[in-house]
């Protein structure tokens, strides 16, 4: 009995121990907190909160960060303007957004972000790091990972950030999307629709003096500001009339390599001029809407061109082949803008995909981006320079979530059925606005698990590869003339372009201008390229020369 | 020589008349979009009255907490910052109208002199911070709650009030203060309506100071609300923005939904103008042209 006893009570005494052992929380690695102004379309409300806590919870459970987030909501529009005025009166969150490279680099002169060795961030993120350099997913990214180390270094080797590296940024992102009405009314077989500038020209000519609205009076034109772009394309350039969405003075000039193995800006390029006679003429013929100068968006969602849904003319790329999504092909919705083109012009309406007009040499399309890119990328408060191991807990948190599928989920996307659901195709909707997601937690830790996009893998998957919008923008860039490969060959900012390039904007748009109404010459055009060098182009193709050679 | 004035009158209300309409005209279109689906905005034309008519946008816009949370913040920024500001300026402008105020001018001088010369965004905005103002009310109240150019406005008519009144005032007994409340003020409607009214509006309107001392939604004025609403997709928003990511993910406010937005932010302090405006002109004019 006294055996039984003493072994009782050794059994009572053992259970704490016991206990103990069955406890398997981790060792707290770190504890603080972390305040974050990624990109968010509304405050956070931690009333609603489903996500931030409860990841908070899997930080400190399972890899023994005792974090809380500090979700900071900073105003996209005014983001840097309210940054700046935070930074120097040192309330600054942790880690905040970059708007480009040059704000980057302003930033990083200013001594107003944290620095850190390669090898800091390699062994505080060791799977994110190996990812980079490895190619990102499937090493599909290969090509890029020189550019990952040039775009996230500074001359002395030392990181100041993590750039953006997703497959989406180098894709074809848009066609040239055509009125189907006026297609039929015309007898246009809209499977062949013009693979020429030839062609495309005689068909716009059509679509203005053919009466395709059908109403007897002569008020349709061919194409307007985004189809310029094309024209231009169709030249082996890519630039544009300023209004044109996607010639946004802070993406800069575009760059090719000439014929002599020099980078050449494509504002003067000389196929520009054979494009100016074009537009000239269509100009002179009512062919070219007049408006062309204020472009086609003329206020709402950005991507929708009142023109073409109104039918003032036929062609537009102004809206991302996602925005038009055939409904037949995609059964959904047909996306942002293809609703208002329904709205306006009735549910039986119908608009086709065209191919990108080829110019005499054979060259097609439309600007492409690269897999790597500033731009919403993070950056890290200087302050953390003065705290390692706080700036070492971010690049581990940046890690778990790579790696960790179940917290990217959440963060990402939220919880099963409240924010979002699976479709058949294994991809995700959403159910609430980007508002009330944000508002509820989702997407508000973006700056923690990677910037401009989300670098875990199942995420990618979820969001894009599986996402039947980016199978139909695949499946259509391998159609012949449905791609694009114009491509700058130097994507930063260069050291002179914020002095010189509004000014370099301004001059060849009044001039290109002048030409296309008529007001001036075809042949001033070479009058122009001399004068765009004089105006400081030359000090831009130097150092665009200089950086290409440094490459 | 009295036809060709007439002539000039017919010219002028016509021309005033124009002047009129081509505004009102801007507002109805917007109420008759604010009453219409969106696709009507996307269609384009001028509407006088709702194409396929919806309360839709309304229900929307009302359904908003954040609308009714800018609301609350708004209206307690308007009435404490108008009395606040209103009861500052005036004990300031009696005082620098009193012609035996020792060194007026000079004292004149270094207001006027703010008028022309501010610290700047930064500086301000540091000082806001190491006062502990950051996240309150007093952030959107306190930094401007002198205007010099309202001081002036009022020392001026103050000014004009006939010294003499006063003066009997004080035989009868009356000390600075009662004079300056029971005497002065009364007399003085015109101007502080109309200073009330600039204030007002002014408050109500007012969205920088917010954005860049309010981090804390709970404390978002309506005029923030509304911006966010408006400007969201827009073009204005994506030619900063460079990520695809982002940029595919924004959706933007239907058309019908930022009028009816604009409607239900603006409609209460226009309401106020009927109410003030027959002290306006008179206040401004006595205000202005003595000195």
């Amino acid at each position: 009995m006294k055996k039984l006893i003493a072994l009782l009570l050794c059994a009572v005494l053992l259970i704490p121990a016991a206990a103990s052992l069955a406890d398997d929380s981790v060792p707290v690695k770190w504890s603080g907190t972390i305040s974050v102004a990624s990109y968010m379309f509304a405050p956070f409300d931690p009333d609603k909160d489903i996500v931030v806590k409860e990841a908070e919870k899997i930080l400190k459970e399972k890899y023994g960060y005792d974090v809380t987030f500090d979700i900071q909501y900073i105003e996209y529009q005014q983001y840097q303007e309210i940054l700046n005025t935070r930074i120097a009166g040192k309330t600054a969150p942790d880690v905040f957004i970059s708007m480009s490279s040059s704000n980057m680099d302003n930033l990083y002169e200013q001594g107003a972000i944290a620095e850190f060795d390669v090898d800091f961030f390699a062994q505080n993120a060791p799977n994110l790091y190996a990812f980079m350099n490895n190619g990102g997913y499937h090493g599909r990214l290969a090509n890029f990972v020189d550019m990952f180390w040039d775009y996230s270094t500074v001359a002395n080797g030392k990181m100041i950030t993590v750039a953006g590296m997703t497959e989406a940024g180098a894709m074809p992102y848009k066609n040239l999307v055509y009125r189907g009405d006026w297609l039929d009314k015309l007898g246009v077989d809209p499977e062949a629709l013009p693979m020429t500038v030839e062609d495309f020209m005689a068909l716009m000519y059509r679509f203005a003096d053919e009466d395709p609205n059908g109403n007897g009076v002569k008020d349709t034109y061919g194409f307007s500001t985004t189809v310029i772009e094309a024209l231009f394309g169709a030249y082996g350039s890519y630039t544009a009339i300023s209004a044109g969405f996607s010639t946004n003075p802070s993406w800069g000039p575009h760059w090719f390599v000439g014929d002599d193995g020099k980078v050449i800006c494509s504002d003067i390029l000389p196929g520009n001029k054979d494009v100016l006679a074009i537009l000239q003429k269509a100009y002179a013929d009512g062919v070219l809407d007049p408006e062309f100068i204020t472009g086609e968006n003329t206020g709402g969602y950005w991507a929708i061109s009142q023109g073409f849904i109104n039918g003032l003319y036929g062609v537009s790329a102004l809206a991302s082949i996602g925005h038009y999504r055939y409904p037949e092909v995609m059964g959904d919705d047909g996306g942002r803008c293809a609703q208002e083109y329904y709205a306006v012009n009735g549910a039986d309406s119908t608009f086709y995909y065209g191919p990108w007009p080829a110019g005499p040499n054979g060259d097609y399309g439309w600007r492409l981006g690269y897999a790597v890119g500033i731009g919403e990328n993070m950056l890290y408060n200087a302050s953390l320079n003065d705290d390692p191991e706080k700036l070492a807990a971010i690049f581990a948190i940046l890690d778990i979530f790579f790696t960790d599928d179940e917290l990217a989920l959440l963060t990402a996307c939220g919880v099963e059925g409240v924010t979002f659901e699976y479709t058949d195709a294994g991809s995700v909707v959403m159910l609430k606005t980007n508002e009330e997601l944000n508002e509820c937690g989702v997407a508000v830790l973006r700056g923690l698990y990677g910037g401009g996009g989300n670098y875990n893998e199942m995420i990618q998957e979820l969001g894009f590869y599986n996402n039947p919008d980016i199978k139909n923008r695949l499946e259509w860039a391998a159609k012949p003339q449905y791609d694009s490969y114009l491509l700058t060959v130097v994507p930063v900012a260069l050291p002179s372009q914020s002095t010189y390039a509004s000014e370099l904007l301004a001059f060849r748009d009044e001039t290109w201008i002048s030409i296309i109404k008529g007001d001036l010459p075809v042949d001033y055009y070479d009058e122009y390229v001399q004068g765009w060098l004089d105006l400081g182009g030359q000090v831009l193709t130097d150092e665009a020369n200089a950086w290409y050679a440094g490459e | 020589m009295k036809d060709k004035a007439n002539w000039f009158d017919v010219l002028l209300y016509l021309f005033l008349g124009l002047f009129a309409i081509s505004i009102v005209f801007a507002f109805e279109h917007l109420l008759s979009l604010s009453f219409s689906p969106s696709y009507v905005a996307t269609k384009g034309g001028f509407h006088l009255l709702p194409v396929d008519a919806t309360l839709d946008n309304y229900q929307k816009v009302l359904e908003s907490k954040y609308i009714w949370m800018g609301y609350k913040n708004t209206l307690i920024r308007t009435i404490f910052g108008t009395v606040l500001q209103l009861t500052v300026t005036s004990m300031g402008a009696y005082a620098l109208s009193k012609r035996f105020f020792p060194h007026r001018s000079a004292w004149t001088f270094m207001i006027v002199f703010t008028m022309f010369f501010s610290g700047g965004l930064i500086p301000t905005y540091i000082l806001i911070v190491n006062l502990g103002l950051m996240n309150s009310y007093a952030a959107m109240i306190l930094p401007g709650l002198v205007s010099a150019f309202n001081l002036v406005i009022m020392r001026n008519y103050f000014m004009s009030l006939p010294e003499e009144i006063e003066e009997s005032c004080m035989i009868d007994g009356a000390g600075r203060f009662r004079i300056f409340f029971q005497i002065v003020l009364p007399l003085s409607k015109p101007i502080l309506a109309t200073v009330a009214l600039w204030l007002a509006v002014g408050h109500w309107n007012s969205w920088f100071d917010v954005l860049i001392y309010i981090t804390d939604d709970k404390l978002f004025t309506l005029q923030i609300v509304l911006r966010r609403i408006i400007i969201t997709g827009t073009q204005q928003m994506v030619d900063l923005n460079v990520s695809s990511e982002v940029m595919n993910q924004m959706q933007a406010s239907p058309e019908g939904v930022k009028a009816a937005a604009i409607f239900v932010a603006t409609l209460p302090i226009l309401a106020v103008y009927p109410f003030i405006q027959k002290y306006f002109v008179k206040g401004i004019m006595i205000g202005s042209l003595k000195g």
